[in-house]
Order: structure tokens, then sequence, then C-alpha cells
């Protein structure tokens, strides 16, 4: 299943409903990538700036919606690429006022950002290193969508160790990731 | 240490559609300390989405070539898909050798799927099909729908919903009891039918109580705006403002009283030792009474226990009690209530009989 607010939106794009499909945009991330972008900025008034900027270049390019395969990532994706070039050029700024010499380290380009085949097989690599009980336990819940209870129902064990197994395997998921990203960082500079 | 860790244990829990609103709150500030740690949680779950939408993909234009018409495929497309339908090497997932090209084509995937949804026999029959979810008694389920609306139920309740639902249709009916988190949309309302009345959501977060058998229907705002519609008795319409919940009294209404005597609006006021809002604690596992009477707890203690309690003396089930209940196992709670009230109970198998 596509996720849920990405295929309403592409109904209601569809349908030539637009207003709606606005509202729904905004209402489903606006206040979710305002978090997101502060927590980068540690301010709110940049932040405000970049998510309506992204909102908006969403909502422009709305026709070629199909293009984006999960709208959620993407809207991730591009607050976050501004929000580290706004960082990189704050810093810059900095030190050519104070004279020191800087780093550039501005991020990819925010418009290339369905998730690329790479990533994708960063994290199918790192499911499949998992130790073998809790891949199958992280599978059970992200594929068949199954509660914690249900899958300690069905392979007998209790609530508390699919819990522990479930945050082994996140910890593991995004550590795998965290490293890819910073890994592109490093590669893009070069 | 432990502290660090858990932030895992939460994501855990939201993934496995256990997680409490508290804790989601808890997980959603943690991930505020770290944005790109975020990012990359955000990445793991849209990674997941992607093998779904593949996965039907290919389900899809298996369908169409099995059944018909190939040539309505575009040629492109047909050509792809055949270049890739030998499974290169056993690999975990049935779907998982044609993830390469497919994801490649996710875009058009989404593009395709419009025009299928239009090919695909048997498509826009009328059947009024209904999806049930029910918690049974001693546990609770918490369920997102296609709207993106969270909803807890409560043990000992259940809710159907159209299989078509969708933003233009969010039309819900409950029995039991369950919290509300609605994502607002100005054009459509999201409709809780009840047995006595119906609930329009104009805003976001709120709890209604309407068990089978029970004396009242209780709906509590928490957040935003709601209009409660008495479904006897001429439609009377109340509008609700964040902490006010409107009680419901069946039997007035049954004997048909006056209607303001069946409806009553109530401010709500949080449990004082704890600060908890009496109406939403079972969300976190807590059940909190207040001046209730003692039957009415046994009714609740029973959905949450999923125990039969049988109190055999009949003066005993109107003394009022307060309390909260947290941990406790059943005995545990008994006891604790022996504590503020002079009764004896045995307990055999699941069922309670309790004497003066």
């Amino acid at each position: 299943m596509l996720d849920p607010v990405t295929k309403n939106f592409i109904d209601l794009i569809a349908d030539k409903k637009d207003n709606e499909a606005c509202q729904l945009l905004y209402a489903h991330y606006h206040a979710t990538l305002l978090d997101f972008s502060a927590a980068y900025l540690k301010s709110r008034e940049p932040a405000e700036e970049i998510v309506n900027d992204v909102l908006y270049k969403v909502w422009l390019m709305k026709e070629n919606i199909v293009e984006i395969s999960n709208l959620r990532a993407y809207l991730f994706t591009a607050v976050r690429n501004a929000s580290l070039n706004l960082l990189a050029r704050l810093k810059k700024e900095q030190h050519l006022l104070s004279g020191l010499p800087f780093s550039d380290c501005s991020g990819e380009d925010p418009e290339s950002l369905v998730i690329s085949m790479e990533l994708y097989d960063c994290i199918r690599n790192a499911i499949n290193a998992l130790p073998p009980r809790c891949r199958q336990i992280y599978e059970m819940v992200r594929v068949d969508g199954m509660r914690n209870k249900d899958v300690a129902e069905k392979l007998q064990i209790s609530v508390n160790t699919i819990d522990v197994q479930l945050a082994i395997a996140l910890k593991k998921l995004v550590q795998a990731v965290g490293a890819f990203n910073r890994e592109k960082k490093i590669s893009n500079k070069i | 240490m432990k502290h660090s860790n858990r932030i895992w244990f939460l994501m855990g829990k939201q993934l496995s559609h256990s997680i409490t609103p508290a804790e989601d709150q808890e997980l959603k500030t943690l991930l505020t300390q770290d944005p790109e740690l975020w990012y990359s949680y955000e990445l793991i779950q849209a990674v997941n989405n992607l093998d779904d939408v593949t996965n039907e993909f290919i389900d899809e234009i298996k369908l169409l070539l099995d059944n018909r018409a190939p040539e309505q495929l575009n040629g492109a497309l047909l050509r792809r898909l055949e270049g890739t339908q030998e499974p290169e090497a056993p690999r975990p997932r049935k779907h998982v050798p044609f993830l390469k090209i497919a994801a490649a084509a996710v875009g058009m995937a989404v593009l395709a799927w419009g025009g299928f949804a239009l090919l695909k026999p048997g498509t826009g029959s009328t059947t009024a099909a209904i999806n049930e979810i029910t918690a049974p008694k001693g546990s609770k389920t918490q369920i997102t729908l296609a709207d993106g609306t969270e909803i807890w139920l409560n043990a000992g309740s259940r809710l159907t919903y159209p299989k078509n639902f969708s933003l233009e249709n969010r039309v819900v009916t409950l029995t039991g009891e369950a919290y509300f988190k609605v994502v607002h949309h100005d054009k459509y309302a999201f409709v809780v039918h009840t047995p006595q009345a119906d609930i329009r959501d104009l805003g976001t977060t709120f709890n209604v109580k309407a068990y089978e058998g029970g004396a009242t229907t209780e709906t509590t705002l928490i957040e935003g705006a709601l209009e409660v519609l008495l479904k006897r008795g001429g439609g009377r319409k109340v509008l609700l403002s964040p902490n006010e919940k409107v009680v419901v009294y069946h039997k007035a209404l049954a004997a048909g009283e006056l209607q303001e005597e069946a409806m009553e609006t109530q401010k709500v006021v949080p449990f004082q030792a704890t600060n908890d809002i009496v109406e939403t604690a079972w969300i976190d596992n807590k059940l909190i009474f207040r001046n209730e009477r003692f039957d009415n707890l046994a009714a609740m203690m029973e959905r949450r226990y999923n125990a039969s309690i049988m109190i055999k003396n009949e003066d005993i089930r109107a003394w009022q009690l307060t309390g909260i209940f947290k941990n406790e196992s059943l005995e545990e709670a008994l006891k604790v209530l022996q504590v503020i009230a002079p009764f004896k109970f045995t307990i055999d198998h699941d069922t309670v009989t309790i004497t003066r």
C-alpha cells in the first residue's frame, strides 16, 4: 500500500480538487516539518520560511507528483537539505566576518531526491544483516503490519522480548542509514 | 545508558502500532534533539512503503497479464517487465527480484495505478463492505485510518467503518470507548456514530465512551471543536469546547423526559493527585475512578481484566469509590480497594465474588 496520505494527495490532484489537496499537504506536514527544520536551525523563524518554501515548491510541481514515490520522505529530504544549506551559508558568513578559513559543506541538490537505489540497497542490506530472529520480528511488524502483541503471540515469546528485538533492529538500521548519509555528504564535497 | 536506548524502544513501539500518546510525544521530543537521526528514521519508514508500492505494482501488472488485454499496457512498460520476469537468485522476499527495476519505475507505478484502477474488472461495485476492528476484553488496540486519523480502542470495544473509507467519506461506528486523534479537514467532517448520538469532529482530539448496556454516552473534547447530535428527541445539538464533556443519560432519554435533563455539559476536572485527565487516562493504561459507584467500577474492571465480577450484597453496589489503578493485577487491585472499602472477595479463575 502506498502511504495513505500520499495516495490521498495524488487522488485529490487527479480529481482536480486543488484546494483540498493543498490543505491536506499543509494540515499533514506543516507542523512536523517545522519541528524538523527547527531541530537543525534551533530557531523557528528561518525554519518557517524553509518549510513554506518547500511546500510551495511541491505544490507548484503537483502535476508531476507521480514522480515522487513517497511524499513524506521527499518533503523531509527537501527540508533537511535546505536547512543544512542555510546552516552552511550562515557558517560561511560567520567565517568571512571573523576572517577564518571555511569548509564548504553544502548539502546535495534538493531537486534530485527520490530515494536513491544506493540508499535503498543500504537499508535492505542492513535489514538482511540483522540476526535472524530480530529480522523476522522486524519484518513481521513492518511488512505484515503486525502489532507487538500479535507477533509475541505468534512466536510464543513475550511482548517484552519483541520490544527489545525491535529496539535492536531500529538502532542498527538507523545507524546504518546515518553512516550512509554522512558518507554521502563527504563524497559530495569531493 | 538506559536512557539513550529509550529512543529505539519508542520507535519500535511506534512501528508496531502499540505506542501511547504520551510515548509518542516523548519520541517526538527525543527526535527533535537529533534531526539527523530523525531523518534516518524517516528514510527507513519510507523504504518500507517503497517495497509496498513495488509489490502492488507487480501484482497489478501480473493481474492484467493473466486476465486480459496486454495490448492495453504501455509497450515500454511491458518490455521492462518481461526483462525482469526471471528471478535472479533466491532472495528472502518474493518481490525482491523485481525491486531494482520496479523501484526505478516507481514513478510509473503510481501513474499506472490510476490507469489500472479503471481497467480492473469488478471495481465500482457498490457492495457496502465493512471493516471491523475489535479490542477484546483485557487489551487495547491502536489503528491508523487511511486519512491519517489515529484511534485508540479501549478494551471490550468495537469500531466499524466502510471498506471504501476515505477523506471524503469519514464515518465510523463505535460501540465501547475510543480516543480519536482526527486529521482535520475543513471540508470533510469526521463522524462517529454511536447508538444514542452522532459526534461530528470540527477539530482534533476527543474521547467517546458508549458501551453497550452502559447508562451514559460520554464525549470528552481534549483539543479543537466538536458537535454532538442527539439521535432521539428532536436531534438536539451541542457544541463542545476543549476540556468539556457532554454526558447523555440513556434512561432519561428513553423515559422521554425533557432533553435538557437527558443531556448535560460538564467541565473536565483533572484528577487531583496526578493531574491526569480522568476520561482519557486509559490510554496510558491507568484506570481512574472518582466518586464512582462500586457496580460501575466493577464493570470497568471486568473490561480491563477480562474477568466477571459479581457483587452479592445489594447495599455495597452504591458505595462511592475514588482511586487509581496502574499496573496492578486483578487481585492486587481488589486488595487496594479493600483498603478504602470493607468487603471480602474470592477469585475463582476469572470470576470474582464480592461480599460484605
